[in-house]
């Protein structure tokens, strides 16, 4: 029976779907590597699970308090983050609940504080939280929208960051940990899935699901994601420390697109995380090896004391980038002033070398004013007919509309011998020759 | 747990079984159901009803978690007919593989997927989308419905699955790839899933 294949198929569906509802992005192509007789076969049919399992998922919710349900921006191992709208306020917010199969009362609580937890934070770099509620029991949270990406969809992508933009990235983050560490919360789960990128750039750390106050317990002695995790964790014994370690673990990713610890078999992944980073990875720039390879250490004692420490030591990597900036800047700023110095100069003597030769290139002006008469043929030139007979056209389209509705009453005008020799005086001024200048006298006439 | 003896085997068993059993009972239960009686109710139900029953588990014939099941399907059966009248989805037969009623499964598809009990307003886009994946499903022949359902909205195991048809592990297994297969054809050939279709 084992080789049937209909019967594999169904039996890797069953660890396929029971992972994509735990929330793991799964490679299908893993599946046909580990299973090449079956490779078409999953090719084929593991999407259409997927797709039924996401339709399933994306519409187990619509609308919770006062938020519509847009879409699903991700999954973890407990909540749900979604793309919502608060209807009150009509703005876009980040919806967290937890998802459904992991509700229990540890879960609750550990949500219940974690929406505490950010309430107590206000940095412009942490994602601010909004509102609190719970629903048929259905707790949830919403934070302001950041629309990323995140720095792990930067890793995925490949994305060049340039380097002054990630040591300002690097520089909010560990002000926002040196933050939060001030209010007494370590985040635990530092990674790059955790922080998002808005332009500027404008890093956002996020996700405090697994964060603490210090003098909080731990439920779940191992908590965040083994491969950001700082060795002392895997003892149960980090502190404020080990988010230094993640955040720097997280930035180097952000210049290698690789993953420090590539490690997929556990135990593995274990081993190597506990030995610790010989060296750094290829690819950090020179002014950044120095910070990173301290903040990675693998002995807590050996990296920053404090994340404030972290982010003083960024800052002189900013300052340093920054003068070279400044320094391009000051280059192209007289590059540009000798540039526009030239062209003044080439205008100057351009200008004071060629107006000699052609005369009427400078001369033109006055010519005008001289050979007044001289100018004006364009306009009889548009004029289609001679002006005798297409007197009317011709002049309603030099004078206003209005003048066309002030001949209806004529006789007004008429009566009044005034009026009609203001109009006469008018006319030429116009600009219509001198010669129409009567045909208000000739128009009444028909009537 | 692969027995079902005492009643501390049970509360630990009605502790991790709840999350899928109310999963269940949200697909199950008939939308007109849904503003009288919450699924939690029903699970609450399902758990007085078992803690009766215990001494009738038989390990031969259930897994304990499939058993719950049995329980939770009775149970909506009678709250269906309670409430509505009549049966409205003959669950035993369902359950018992003899036979499916035609309309239920793909109903109960498309009202999940509509956002099933909980929003006080389905969406225009959702219900067109609702009907479209419906309109997809019904071209599947019922028994397809049925396992793509069992698999997929109840997140049963290929085993598990079997035993709740009465067939053969290997036949479960044929009709699970079958079906998949066959939606994947309508699916593919309506163009739907194409835009969003992730691998990932």
């Amino acid at each position: 029976m084992a080789e049937d294949p209909d019967y594999l198929l169904a039996e890797l569906a069953d660890g396929y779907c029971e992972r994509l509802r735990a929330g793991e992005h799964v490679n299908i192509e893993d599946y046909c590597t580990e299973h090449p007789q079956l490779a078409d076969d999953i090719r084929d049919l593991f999407p259409t699970m997927a797709q039924l399992e996401i339709t399933k998922m994306q519409d187990e919710l619509e609308q919770i308090g006062e938020f519509v349900v847009k879409s699903e921006i991700g999954r973890g191992g407990m909540g749900i983050v979604y793309e919502a709208e608060q209807l009150s306020l009509g703005r876009r917010v980040a919806l967290k609940i937890i998802r459904s199969e992991a509700i229990n009362e540890s879960s609750q609580r550990r949500f219940q504080r974690e929406a505490c937890l950010i309430g107590q934070l206000e940095h412009p770099h942490i994602v601010p939280i909004y509102a609190y509620g719970v629903e048929d029991e259905q707790q949830y949270f919403a934070m302001r929208y950041i629309r990323g990406p995140s720095l792990q969809d930067i890793i995925d992508e490949g994305t060049q960051t340039p380097e002054d933009s990630i040591v300002i990235i690097a520089q909010q983050l560990a002000s926002a940990l040196a933050y939060a560490h001030s209010q007494g919360i370590r985040h635990r789960d530092i990674k790059p899935g955790n922080i998002m990128l808005d332009a500027g750039p404008h890093a956002w750390l996020s996700d405090f699901g697994l964060a603490i106050d210090t003098h909080g317990s731990i439920t779940g002695s191992l908590a965040g994601t083994i491969r950001y995790m700082a060795p002392e964790c895997l003892a149960g014994d980090d502190d404020e420390r080990s988010d230094i370690y993640a955040l720097g673990i997280s930035l180097i990713e952000l210049y290698t697109f690789t993953p420090v610890f590539p490690q997929k078999n556990s135990d593995e992944l274990l081993d190597a995380v506990q030995t610790g980073l010989s060296s750094l990875p290829p690819g950090i720039p020179e002014n950044m090896q120095k910070i990173l390879s301290k903040a990675c250490h693998v002995h807590p004692h050996k990296r920053f004391t404090t994340a404030q420490a972290f982010e003083e030591a960024l800052a002189t990597v900013k300052m340093s980038s920054f003068v070279t900036v400044q320094n391009n800047l000051k280059k192209t700023l007289l590059f540009a002033a000798l540039l526009l110095l030239f062209f003044a100069g080439l205008l100057f003597f351009g200008l004071d070398y060629y107006r000699p030769q052609p005369p009427q290139h400078l001369p033109p002006r006055p010519a005008i004013i001289q050979e007044e008469p001289q100018f004006p043929p364009p306009h009889p030139i548009h004029l289609p007919l001679p002006l005798e007979t297409h007197t009317t056209e011709s002049e309603e389209d030099w004078l206003p509309p209005k003048r066309e509705h002030l001949g209806p009453p004529p006789n007004h005008l008429l009566d009044h011998p005034p009026k009609r020799a203001r109009y006469d005086g008018e006319r030429p001024r116009r600009g219509p020759p001198p010669g129409k200048g009567p045909r208000f006298h000739d128009r009444p006439e028909p009537q | 747990m692969d027995n079902l003896e005492t009643a501390e085997q049970l509360a630990e068993l009605l502790e991790t079984a709840s999350p899928q059993l109310l999963r269940i009972a949200r697909f199950r239960i008939d939308p007109r159901l849904v503003r009288r009686i919450s699924p939690e109710d029903i699970i609450q139900d399902v758990f007085i009803a078992a803690k009766k029953r215990l001494h009738h588990y038989d390990n031969n014939r259930h897994t304990p978690f499939l058993w719950l099941r049995l329980i939770l399907m009775q149970t909506l059966c009678d709250t269906h007919r309670e409430h509505l009248g009549v049966q409205a989805r003959d669950i035993r037969k369902e359950a018992g593989a003899v036979g499916f009623d035609p309309g239920a499964t793909s109903a109960t598809i498309a009202y999940q997927i509509s956002g099933g009990g909980h929003s006080p307003s389905v969406s225009a886009v959702r219900r067109e989308r609702a009907q479209h994946i419906q309109k997809l499903l019904e071209q599947l022949s019922p028994i397809d419905q049925e396992i793509v359902a069992l698999r997929h909205y109840e997140e049963l195991s290929n085993k598990e699955v079997a035993t709740i048809l009465g067939i053969e592990i290997k036949a479960a297994s044929i009709r699970y790839v079958r079906a998949l297969r066959r939606l994947k054809e309508i699916v593919s050939s309506a163009g739907y899933f194409e835009s969003e279709m992730d691998n990932g």
